[in-house]
């Protein structure tokens, strides 16, 4: 250790007072969400014996002209509420060290890596979900030349605190057709890129009952070995183009017959299909897209459950929630036995001095999102069959998500700006939250900044999500003062008169919070206390369910 | 050996922090074009790289607030701004429709996979870097805070005029 420790002080006096850039670089952070849990009677939260619950996570990287290494280590002991139980833990399981040449690389180690748009293999690292399903193996990245990229990769996933028993190899093949081949193609971007994702998984002790009849005709049930095919194999390809003013992509994924705890242990395979289609143009834009996916679901190990192990990502087509009030009814991908998604989006900004621009300038956008399960047949399915099947490839089933967005944003006058927004919503809360039935709402929210001195600002917002469904109305209100360019002061409330209580009653709450911040360059610190309701927490088409918390919020970052 | 840990982590901090070079991830335009980090500060002109997300409010209002003053920027200090969005897979596709109807006056490139995010150490956004005519990183920071985009300019009249061409 002392050896090493004296090598790294080396390494990093020369960089005192240099004026020609290095050729290397150190960097890193440290970040800690903690929480001191205060007992609540006006909320359900779960039973909690520490004083202190923190996420703490430190990032050190060093990167140079050929070779680049790093780790990270996580002390998530006593995580904070809502975290799957195998996130308890601490240790360092990211760390990697990359070799380079020129713009390829190899990486030994951990890595992260997404293909076909995340439909085949998309691994990444997402703290607020507690989320990290890195390979660890080698990755390599080739430019051979102009227009062509290869990857290929092998490892096992990261699943919590231990690593997949199975093997995971991936590669990609992508072509600019129009750097490769410009007079076949043209000078336009068109890309192709073709990927493949295989997992090779150790069998399972699982067993299936079979019911059948003996020789004299009376039924039997036996138990037998289920059959699990130990490869699983998916292919992937996307197709991207840009012809001005129109840009589209396909990308077109299928997986073989893969056994799981996700889909029952059924032999049907997977497959999906997504396509964009936008054109902008002079402030002007609008986009369609499609997409259906059915048992798409690819996770590196069969029996998992929850967040684990998931190899890749089908992202939602529903945009984030841009307000406090619309994360209240979230929607999470369904992976099994699938979706039907449709979007529709258009904007519009408008120029300064111009009619509908106004002095400063002006934005309109609409959203639209429609989703429906498939249409199939046998909505149960015994271990080892051949699951549902789907009565036609555009049947589309019930609905599950459908909202319509409408928002406004303009500066009108010097020191003061204005944002409004409208959403209706269509909710099927009893198949995504699976309890309740269909949530019909209206939410109206409106946000607005003023300049009060170069130092000094003021942002209140309000929102009211009106609905006659599940738990009735929400409001919402916030004030947040901000000075000196360093330091934010907010308080903030949420109400609802009909929130369940733990004697199964229901009693008006109010949620209110004081939050304090300081930023600076390389720090950030946040203090909040107060309640926060239960909501979800989304990212990509995943949801974590969050309970309600009361106490004393600590937020800490600190880059180099 | 935490005393060590720490002795080694403040020299790394103090020896470090303004000095580095942009690393090498291949980005794409908003039209599918592949750019290359490495080179984003070619040219002899201050380099602003700002990290944002089509859902972050506060990205949204730190770009919306150096939009209205970039021209006065650009003039005085000619730096060139390049805002980087680490918008996800079928997100990354509305990202062009969405920049369009914003009226954004610099350039906007895409980082779907995380690389070019992961390469430059960034965990939150926003996040953003003032780098030197020279490649190197002189500044960095997290987080807006409403004015904010003011001590940005000042940092980038920091920058020696023998340095910038």
């Amino acid at each position: 250790m002392r050896p090493l420790f004296a090598l790294l002080c080396l390494m990093a006096l020369p960089l005192w007072g240099q004026q020609k850039a290095p050729k290397y670089r150190f960097s890193g952070h440290v970040q800690t969400d903690l929480l001191l849990p205060q007992r609540d009677d006006r909320i359900v939260s779960p039973v909690n014996d520490e004083k202190v619950l923190h996420n703490t996570y430190l990032q050190l990287d060093f990167q140079s002209q050929y070779v680049d290494a790093g780790l990270r280590g996580e002390w998530l002991r006593t995580p904070l509420p809502g975290y799957e139980a195998e996130l308890k833990g601490r240790g360092i399981p990211h760390y990697y060290a990359r070799f380079k040449y020129g713009r390829s690389a190899l990486t030994l180690g951990t890595y992260y890596e997404s293909l076909t748009n995340g439909l085949l293999l998309h691994t990444f690292e997402d703290r607020a979900m507690g989320i990290d399903n890195a390979l660890r193996g080698a990755h390599l990245l080739l430019h051979p030349t102009e227009g062509v990229t290869l990857k290929a990769m092998v490892g096992q996933q990261r699943n919590y605190w231990a690593w997949s028993d199975a093997w995971v190899y991936a590669g990609e093949v992508s072509l600019g057709l129009e750097r490769l081949a410009p007079r076949w193609f043209g000078r336009q971007p068109l890309s192709l890129a073709v990927a493949w994702t295989t997992k090779d998984e150790p069998l399972d002790p699982l067993s299936r009952i079979v019911s059948s009849t003996d020789p004299q005709g009376r039924p039997r049930t036996e138990v037998q070995p289920l059959r699990q095919p130990r490869r699983v194999g998916a292919l992937g390809v996307s197709l991207a183009t840009t012809q001005r003013p129109w840009q589209a992509r396909l990308d077109v994924a299928f997986k073989g017959q893969d056994p799981s705890l996700d889909n029952g242990y059924s032999f049907s395979r997977g497959h999906s299909q997504r396509l964009s289609v936008s054109h902008t143009q002079g402030g002007r834009s609008f986009r369609i897209a499609a997409q259906r996916a059915e048992n798409m679901r690819f996770r590196s190990e069969r029996t998992a459950v929850g967040l684990g192990a998931t190899l890749n990502q089908l992202p939602t087509f529903t945009p984030p929630p841009a307000y406090a009030l619309s994360s209240l009814y979230p929607y999470a991908t369904q992976h099994i036995p699938g979706e039907w998604a449709l979007n529709a989006e258009a904007g519009v900004y408008f120029k300064p001095k111009t009619r509908w621009g106004g002095t400063y300038g002006r934005r309109l956008r609409l959203h639209a999102n429609h989703i429906r399960a498939l249409d199939v047949r046998h909505a149960r399915w015994a271990m080892g069959s051949d699951g549902w099947e789907a009565r036609s490839y555009w049947g589309m089933g019930e609905q599950l998500y459908t909202d319509v967005q409408l928002s406004f944003e303009g500066r009108l006058r010097r020191h003061f700006t204005l944002q409004a927004a409208y959403q209706w919503l269509d909710y099927n809360q009893l198949v995504l939250q699976g309890h309740g039935s269909r949530v019909r709402a209206h939410l109206f929210a409106a946000e607005g900044r003023w300049r009060i001195s170069p130092k000094t600002h003021l942002r209140t917002e309000a929102q009211w999500f009106a609905t006659n469904d599940d738990q009735g109305h929400w409001l919402h209100g916030l004030v947040e003062l901000s000075l000196a360019r360093r330091w934010n002061f907010s308080i903030a409330n949420q109400f609802n008169a009909h929130v369940p209580k733990a004697d199964g009653t229901t009693a008006p709450t109010h949620y209110p919070l004081l939050s304090a911040s300081y930023t600076h360059p390389h720090h950030r610190l946040t203090l909040a206390y107060g309640r926060t309701r239960e909501g979800y927490n989304c990212t990509g088409g995943i949801c974590r369910l969050v309970p309600a918390q009361s106490g004393l919020r600590l937020h800490y970052t600190f880059s180099f | 050996m935490f005393k060590q840990l720490f002795v080694l982590l403040t020299l790394l901090v103090v020896g470090l922090t303004a000095h580095a070079q942009l690393p090498n991830v291949a980005l794409s335009d908003l039209q599918g074009r592949a750019v290359a980090t490495d080179t984003l500060h070619h040219g002899g002109r201050p380099l602003v790289i700002a990290f944002f997300a089509t859902w972050c409010k506060p990205c949204l209002r730190e770009l919306d607030a150096i939009a209205q003053v970039y021209d006065d920027w650009q003039q005085t200090t000619g730096v060139r701004l390049v805002a980087v969005s680490i918008d996800e897979a079928q997100h990354a596709q509305a990202v062009p429709a969405f920049v369009e109807a914003q009226g954004w006056p610099f350039e906007v490139l895409l980082d779907p996979d995380s690389a070019f995010r992961r390469a430059m150490g960034v965990q939150q956004v926003p996040h953003t870097f003032v780098v030197d005519p020279r490649g190197r990183i002189v500044h960095t920071h997290t987080g807006y805070v409403d004015g904010g985009e003011d001590d940005l300019y000042q940092h980038l009249l920091d920058i020696p005029s023998s340095v910038q061409q």
